[in-house]
């Protein structure tokens, strides 16, 4: 099981903090699209843009590695997995 | 002799003879310092005399907008304040935003140099190049906002603006800072250089319009930056209507906001207590600085207990310092904590750090009993907070006088353990981001000539996965030395000097505002700056501060971070496991001192450095002839 913890604004927007997926070799975009089909809302849409690239700030943390240093929503995630999302954030 | 940006005009008062005069800005000063923090760090170097007392007469307070100040170039209404700092000993600079800046380039002014010591308590008002010194004896006492009223009303003008101190400066407490309307210069203990002149407030109007050289460049220069401003995820959808104390749920999933004074971090979510839907509940407005379409101020009002009826306008940094690192766990109460500090003239920040640390110390038994003064010293107390702050600001006998001076002062007068507990830097004490959970921002706050300071150098990039100039592991050591370079130099060059308020570079437009700094430099005032001179001006200013603090006898060793950082790994949370050991920093440090041209052993920059940044005369102070 893919563990997948929303945080935040999105946390608070899909009204679910974490969630478990069954999907063996899915990459990090897959799981995500899986949440949105379970949770019948977007979630991608928080996180890109129309290109369907990761906007900027956003923070996927897979194991605690950001995917921008994998290979972004193409990362592939094995059984266990621990998946953080941060939407964008900034100020303090 | 400027076509627009600066007026060529630089004001040095005088307070001991009650004179002052009118200098020409040089053209070469503007070219390699451009404004603001590098005006202030040039002059101050250039002035002061090493190793003389922050709080006698001989320091001298930089006051300084930037070029950009004062037109609509958007967020540009920042001024740096600068002194020797009692708190540090080093270098001390805190910008502030609000409405002052811009009234002090109508006024007709670059800025302002303040020296010696007036007589009796003084105000100075400036007013469209003329200056008056008033007295200010029946203002002496008064809060900040009191004060403010009490000059309008002196004056007969309701539309001055005024920077001035509260009680806290005028009784030299070391975490003393400058409120202009209800923003502050926070840090450093600037606050207590102003009190130490008698120098209650300094005031200023004026009419003029800051010149522009091209309007028609500038313009363009300003779309590109409103189109980078719109596109933002952040800035207008989230930012504009939450303030920076959104990010308290942020850090907070990071497992990165500081906790019980750094010994609980991560430990428990504070969301649920002072997270952002719990600050809505209190929420009543906002504010703007001037020429801001962001308006980031949020105003919080407490609702009960004793404390009710108060507005506040805490930041994220307070959340931390008057909340999470003391454990008080409530809006209302952080809020008022907040005000208190600012109606005081106290920094909020070192005075909540102040709090959390006399609260450890009293639970580890490092603090008697008998010092207690009959206070609850427990974590979460947030009326003991409230009256810790009043005597710190009033250096009431006692714990007051004990903390006044910030964390490391009292742990030395303490003695045995308690300075592993003390969390600052260089004396300065610790912004609300955990830094064993990310390197860069705990090797700035290490290297930042001011102490730990997240205003210089702030690690975007590892704190809200900003990819530029490249994404990075906020965990591994690697390549941190550079980044910590580009962070603090791109601040610098264009933030800090330019001036343009730090979120547009860290929320808006971290790619794009060298360029943008440029063309809106080139455009304003007809001197040319390239992207390569913007960034030139944050390493020459951040190069020239460092050779000041050096010439104090500051080396590598106060290159540091807190014990506790260094020695104590996170015990919880998304950072678990997180610590910056001494082997770690060095090796930051080392890579640090590389990429910027500066001596391992002694971390001074290289006699090279320094004259290819054009500092002839820090390179012959330090190497001599
Ligand atoms: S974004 Fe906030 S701090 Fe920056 S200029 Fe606007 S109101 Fe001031």
């Amino acid at each position: 099981m893919v563990t997948i913890t929303f945080q935040t604004t999105l946390r608070r927007s899909l009204g679910v903090h974490t969630m478990q997926v069954e999907r063996p070799g899915a990459t990090v975009g897959d799981v995500l699209a899986q949440c949105e089909e379970a949770l019948g809302q977007p979630v991608l849409a928080h996180l890109t843009n129309a290109q369907g690239e990761l906007l900027r700030g956003v923070m996927i943390l897979v194991n605690g590695k950001n995917v921008l240093l994998l290979q972004g929503l193409g990362t592939a995630l094995k059984a266990e997995d621990e998946v953080v999302v941060f939407p964008p954030a900034g100020g303090g | 002799m400027f076509a627009g940006g600066y007026w060529g005009k630089i004001l040095r008062v005088n307070l001991t003879n009650k004179t002052y005069a009118v200098e020409e800005l040089p053209r070469e000063t503007a070219n390699q310092f451009l404004g603001g923090m590098g005006f202030a760090v040039h002059y101050l170097y250039k002035e002061l005399t090493p190793g003389i007392d922050p709080l006698s007469p001989e320091n001298k307070l930089a006051v300084f907008p930037g070029p950009f100040t004062g037109t609509n170039v958007p967020c540009s209404s920042r001024i740096a304040f600068a002194a020797k700092s009692p708190l540090t000993g080093a270098l001390g600079v805190a910008l502030s935003g609000g409405y002052f800046p811009a009234e002090l380039k109508f006024a007709g002014f670059d800025g302002i140099i303040v020296e010696g010591k007036a007589e009796k308590p003084t105000y100075i008002f400036i007013q469209d190049g003329k200056v008056l010194f008033r007295n200010a004896q029946r203002m002496w006492g008064s809060t900040t906002s009191d004060c403010q009223v009490m000059i309008k009303h002196d004056l007969g003008d309701q539309n001055v603006r005024i920077a001035c101190i509260g009680p806290a400066g005028e009784k030299l407490s070391h975490m003393a800072c400058i409120i202009n309307e209800r923003r502050a210069a926070g840090r450093k203990g600037l606050g207590a250089v102003m009190g130490s002149k008698n120098l209650k407030a300094i005031v200023v109007r004026g009419n003029q319009q800051v010149p522009i050289s091209n309007a028609e460049a500038l313009k363009e220069a300003r779309s590109t930056m409103a189109k980078a401003m719109k596109a933002s995820p952040v800035l207008y959808p989230q930012f504009s209507k939450l303030g920076t104390a959104m990010v308290v749920d942020h850090l907070s999933a990071m497992g990165m906001l500081p906790m019980n004074n750094w010994s609980e971090t991560g430990t428990a979510p504070v969301e649920e207590n002072i997270g952002v839907a719990k600050q809505e509940e209190l929420k009543v407005g906002k504010e703007h600085c001037h020429s801001c379409p962001v308006g980031c101020t949020q105003q919080l009002i407490t609702r009960k207990g004793p404390r009710a009826g108060i507005l506040g306008e805490p930041e994220y940094e307070s959340f931390y310092s008057l909340g999470s690192t003391t454990g008080v766990s409530d809006v209302g109460e952080i809020s008022a904590s907040d005000r208190l500090c600012d109606e005081l003239g106290l920094d909020t920040m070192s005075a909540g750090v102040c709090v959390g640390f006399a609260m450890e110390l009293a639970q580890k038994g490092l603090l008697p009993k008998e010092q207690h003064e009959g206070l609850d010293l427990s974590f979460g107390n947030a009326t003991t907070q409230y009256e810790l702050i009043r005597r710190m600001a009033l250096r009431e006998p006692g714990l007051g006088e004990l903390l006044t001076n910030g964390t490391r002062q009292a742990a030395k007068k303490l003695g045995g353990e308690a300075w592993k507990y003390a969390m600052h830097v260089k004396g300065l004490e610790l912004p609300a981001y955990d830094v064993r959970g990310a390197m860069a921002h705990g090797l700035n706050y290490a290297t930042s000539f001011t102490g730990a300071d997240h205003n210089r150098g702030y690690a975007i990039q590892e704190i809200f996965s900003v990819p530029v100039p490249y994404p990075v592991d906020k965990d591994s050591i690697e390549g941190k030395g550079a980044l910590t370079k580009w962070n603090q130099d791109i601040g610098t060059g264009t933030c800090d000097c330019a001036t343009i308020c730090a979120f547009m570079l860290t929320i808006a437009m971290p790619d794009t505002i060298v360029e943008c700094t440029a063309a809106m430099a080139t455009a304003l005032t007809g001197v040319t700056f390239t992207a390569d001179d913007v960034w030139r001006i944050g390493e020459r200013v951040n190069n020239l501060a460092k050779a000041f603090n050096c010439r104090e006898g500051f080396s590598r060793k106060e290159d540091t971070l807190p014990w506790r950082v260094m020695h104590e790994p996170l015990k919880a949370g998304l950072s678990k496991g997180g610590v910056i050991s001494p082997e770690k920093l060095d090796t930051m440090l080392d890579e640090y001192y590389t990429v910027r041209g500066w001596d391992k052993t002694t971390s001074a920059p290289t006699k090279e450095t320094l004259l290819a940044l054009n500092l002839p005369e820090a390179a012959r102070d330090l190497y001599g002839a």
